[in-house]
């Protein structure tokens, strides 16, 4: 067999994910997105609120992941483990998330039972109690949560690569927050953040599955219209002055295993050079599905010029669609018999390559492929679905995420060598070593 | 107003939509058509998994496995990459306890490239010699990372001991240190002649497929291998008569990681349902269970905290898992325990039951909805022999346990006394 093949039509003119959504607005101010999907009889069931640790300050950092932990822990109506037991037996799943930008819930269930998903979400959005003893337990269960991190070597090198290379923005503390905060947070600090930010009129419910949207438009309505909505904080985001300077860090700790890690300056979801920047970096580190991992990414820059040669035994990159701006991460794990430095030089090297020769037309057109499949692949799932519909809402819109290929595909090699000399430059990195006391 | 909810009727795979066909080398093909996205999951086992390696070169299989895919008489590895990456798609071959596991994912307008891919990989390897010195040292990197890593540690720990040194279950399938050092390119080469072959080997196609037209083209690649397998062989498993315990240290760590378990049984087991419902009752439903309402929501003590059961053609184990504080490593085993004792001594609830039973009915569904999931439940029907029926009666095997039966299992398979523990953490 030979290597020839063809690949026609890279580019699909419409995403599985777009069509037919409908995007309303309450008069409480209650965002509501709503995709009939007949695939399965399921229903999946989203609240999104625009907070997350990036509208957290000093002292409080974690607070938005501590809150989330919270809403589980009930309301008058669905006592503490309630929710566990009503959920599961319906044979739902459901889980929360909390990442820089938001804090999101889902309920994915049998299409009958949404109401269920529709009557916790709309009580737990105005009711939770926060019992003085629930918190104090869920204070060790986080802090363990935070044990775990610290457990893995990365964490920590990225924890303290972050908080370097950002010293400013909230972006620059960990989503579970500083150990200090954990250990003196105290009750009123959580439910004062509950009320500031959980209100209508700073979420988003979306709903994607086996349902009519306009009799499931009345249901909605029923259950989160007569909430009220609440001024809302206006949060000052201090922006990230410029950096001025590479900056180097390094930690110590256990084991034989060294990393390196680089943390440059990324731009924003909704800026110009944000679709350049995406393709840029599945050149180098191999494309990523939308919101989650990608597949292999043995055919990118970065394996063929560290691992293939012996010197990492992996080697990745990783930026995403953010609010502000945020880090674009390199990262290689420094294989036995070779040094931090080997590893780093290496990094730069496919770097400079970017930057003096671009990249070629074939390049072009495997990430646009790549992005096409990993969509087609994530549209599968209902529940993945309305993830995307919803992380979409809250950080750019309906729009950006309907366009997303069109703008992946319109990418010239120019945007992406110019992309390269602009943001990847070595006064703006930020190079973190985790040296193994044993390796 | 009319009902918001559209009536959806999705089928359960079962013997009227999955199209079998068996080639006369012993290879079968399952497909089964799922039409929702323009995509494609194969999903491969041939019978060459680890439990065939020699005890000091364990982790030989797995390597064999990621040898195929790293270059062919007619491509290199740098260029299988490049055809499989160009496309979106994905090419992975791992090395499982009997099985060599074969995946792929790729867009349907690109299946017959993928498929020819695969069957390059598992009949033509070329076995080169710089990518094999490669993929030993990151599986040595893996392994050396491993060894820092807590819950890594007390799994592969807790497995020795319930199995012994010498049962192949009782090791990694990626090896040791010394083991996989001690692997050479002809060891390779020769697992691949003795083990390597269609025999009772299975593909599993899932997606927007026509059923004719894979049959026919997986035919033209794989229906005149001839390559040969070993018979499957699960070698007996020597049981659990005294409490057996390790605790192994690892500087520099935040906290400690505890796998606690017993022997448990055969994935074709007749007490396998019951051991499921069980499980899910002492450590799954909602979150965690019995124990993760003990140890995480009522003590605080844990940021995961849960039960499973695993089987496979030999006896797996039913284990408990937390990652807890070093000062709290004991308080959390007896909690542990505790909820074990409770499962042995006390009948469940009537209500329990119900809720457990809802819940492994009704998630099926959402279990099923993608082509990953639904490819990896009709392999697992597939391999483990279990009936092309099984996922439709489901339903009626999960209803027909019963609370004694719950009480039954507990007081077969865990004893509070004689168990097995591996606890990795600092010292």
């Amino acid at each position: 067999m030979g290597t020839e093949h063809t690949v026609a039509d890279t580019v699909a003119p419409t995403l599985a994910v777009v069509g037919d959504v409908t995007r309303t607005q309450l008069e409480n101010g209650l965002t509501v997105v709503l995709k009939e999907m007949h695939t399965a009889p399921v229903i999946s069931t989203w609240v999104w609120y625009r907070v997350g640790s990036r509208n957290e300050v000093p002292g409080k950092t974690g607070i938005s992941h501590w809150v989330e932990h919270m809403q589980f822990k009930g309301t008058p109506k669905y006592p503490t483990g309630t929710y566990d037991r009503l959920l599961s037996r319906e044979g739902g799943i459901f889980n929360a998330m909390t990442w820089f930008d938001y804090t999101a819930y889902f309920e994915t269930l049998p299409a009958n039972r949404v109401e269920l998903a529709l009557d916790i979400e709309s009580d737990r959005m105005v009711n939770s109690l926060y019992d003085p003893e629930e918190v104090e337990r869920e204070r060790t269960v986080i802090i363990s949560e935070r044990s775990m991190n610290e457990n893995r070597p990365t964490f920590l090198l990225a924890e303290e690569v972050q908080s370097t290379a950002l010293k400013v923005h909230p972006y620059r503390h960990e989503i579970i927050g500083w150990l200090a905060d954990l250990k003196t947070m105290t009750r009123d600090d959580l439910y004062t953040h509950y009320r500031r930010y959980y209100a209508p009129n700073n979420a988003v419910l979306v709903l994607v599955g086996a349902f009519h949207t306009q009799p499931m438009l009345e249901l909605v309505r029923r259950y989160f219209g007569d909430l009220d909505p609440r001024p809302l904080p206006r949060d000052v985001i201090p922006p990230e002055p410029p950096q001025r300077g590479e900056r180097r860090v390094e930690v110590h700790g256990g084991g034989d295993t060294h990393y390196v890690q680089m943390a440059f300056h990324a731009v924003p979801a909704t800026h110009e050079d944000f679709f350049p920047m995406i393709v840029l970096d599945a050149v180098l580190g191999g494309a990523k599905s939308f919101g989650g991992g990608g597949s292999s990414n043995r055919s990118s820059r970065l394996y063929r010029g560290l691992v293939a040669t012996g010197l990492a035994a992996d080697a990745d990159s990783w930026v995403g669609p953010m609010i502000d701006p945020y880090l674009w991460w390199f990262d290689a794990t420094v294989n036995e018999g070779h040094s931090h430095e080997e590893v780093e030089q290496a990094l730069w090297q496919e770097i400079q390559r970017v930057q003096e020769d671009g990249v070629s037309p074939e390049e072009l057109r495997k990430a646009v492929k790549q992005v096409r499949a990993h969509f087609v692949y994530g549209a599968q799932s209902i529940t993945n679905q309305a993830r995307w519909l919803g992380f979409a809402e809250v950080v750019t819109s309906q729009e950006w995420l309907a366009s997303y290929l069109e703008n992946v595909a319109a990418v010239t090699a120019e945007d992406v060598q110019r992309v390269a000399q602009t943001y990847l430059r070595r006064d703006q990195v930020t190079v973190g070593w985790y040296v193994a006391s044993t390796g | 107003m009319s009902t918001p909810i559209a009536v959806t009727e999705r089928a359960m795979p079962g013997p009227e939509t999955i199209t079998v066909h068996e080639y006369a080398n012993g290879l079968r093909l399952y497909i089964y058509e799922n039409h929702t996205v323009p995509a494609v999951v194969v999903d491969g086992s041939l019978l060459a998994g680890s439990v065939f390696d020699p005890r000091e070169k364990s982790g030989l299989a797995a390597m064999t496995a990621g040898m195929l895919r790293r270059g062919t008489r007619a491509h290199t590895f740098d260029e299988l990459n490049e055809i499989i990456e160009s496309v979106g798609a994905a090419i992975e071959i791992g090395g499982g306890r009997h099985a060599l596991d074969l995946y792929a994912n790729c867009l349907s307008e690109d299946l017959s490239l993928i498929l020819h891919v695969l069957a390059e990989m598992v009949r033509e390897p070329a076995f080169p010699e710089k990518e094999f010195q490669r993929l030993k040292q990151q599986t040595l990197t893996r392994i050396q990372e491993r060894e820092h890593d807590t819950r890594s540690m007390a799994f592969i720990t807790f497995r020795r001991l319930l199995y012994g040194d010498d049962h192949p279950y009782g090791r990694p399938v990626t090896g040791l240190r010394e083991t996989v050092e001690a692997i050479t390119l002809a060891d390779v080469r020769e697992f691949y002649r003795q083990h390597v072959g269609p025999q009772r080997g299975q593909l599993v196609v899932v997606g927007d497929v026509d059923p004719a037209v894979v049959i026919e083209e997986v035919g033209n690649l794989l229906a005149d291998w001839q390559g040969t397998s070993l018979p499957l062989t699960v070698p007996p498993v020597p049981p659990v008569e005294m409490r057996r315990e390790e605790r192994v240290s690892i500087p520099d760590k935040t906290q400690s990681d505890i796998v606690l378990g017993w022997l448990g049984i055969p994935r074709k087991h007749p007490d396998w349902t019951p051991m499921v419902v069980a499980n899910t009752i002492w450590g799954q439903f909602g979150m965690g269970g019995r124990i993760g309402d003990s140890v995480r929501e009522k003590q605080g003590l844990a940021y995961y905290a849960y039960g499973s059961v695993d089987g496979n053609f030999g006896p797996g184990a039913w284990t408990a898992t937390a990652g807890v504080a070093p000062q709290n490593v004991d308080r959390a085993i007896a909690s542990i325990l505790a909820e074990a004792r409770r499962l042995r001594d006390e009948p469940v609830t009537p209500e329990e039951l119900a809720d457990v039973q809802t819940f492994l009915i009704g998630s099926l569904p959402i279990r099923l909805e993608t082509n990953e999931g639904l490819a990896s439940a009709i392999a697992d029907m597939a391999w483990y022999d279990l009936g092309l029926d099984y996922l439709q009666k489901t339903e009626e095997r999960v209803r027909a346990v019963t609370v004694e039966d719950v009480q039954r299992v507990a007081r077969a398979y865990m004893d509070p006394e004689t168990y097995v523990l591996a606890v990795a953490g600092p010292a």
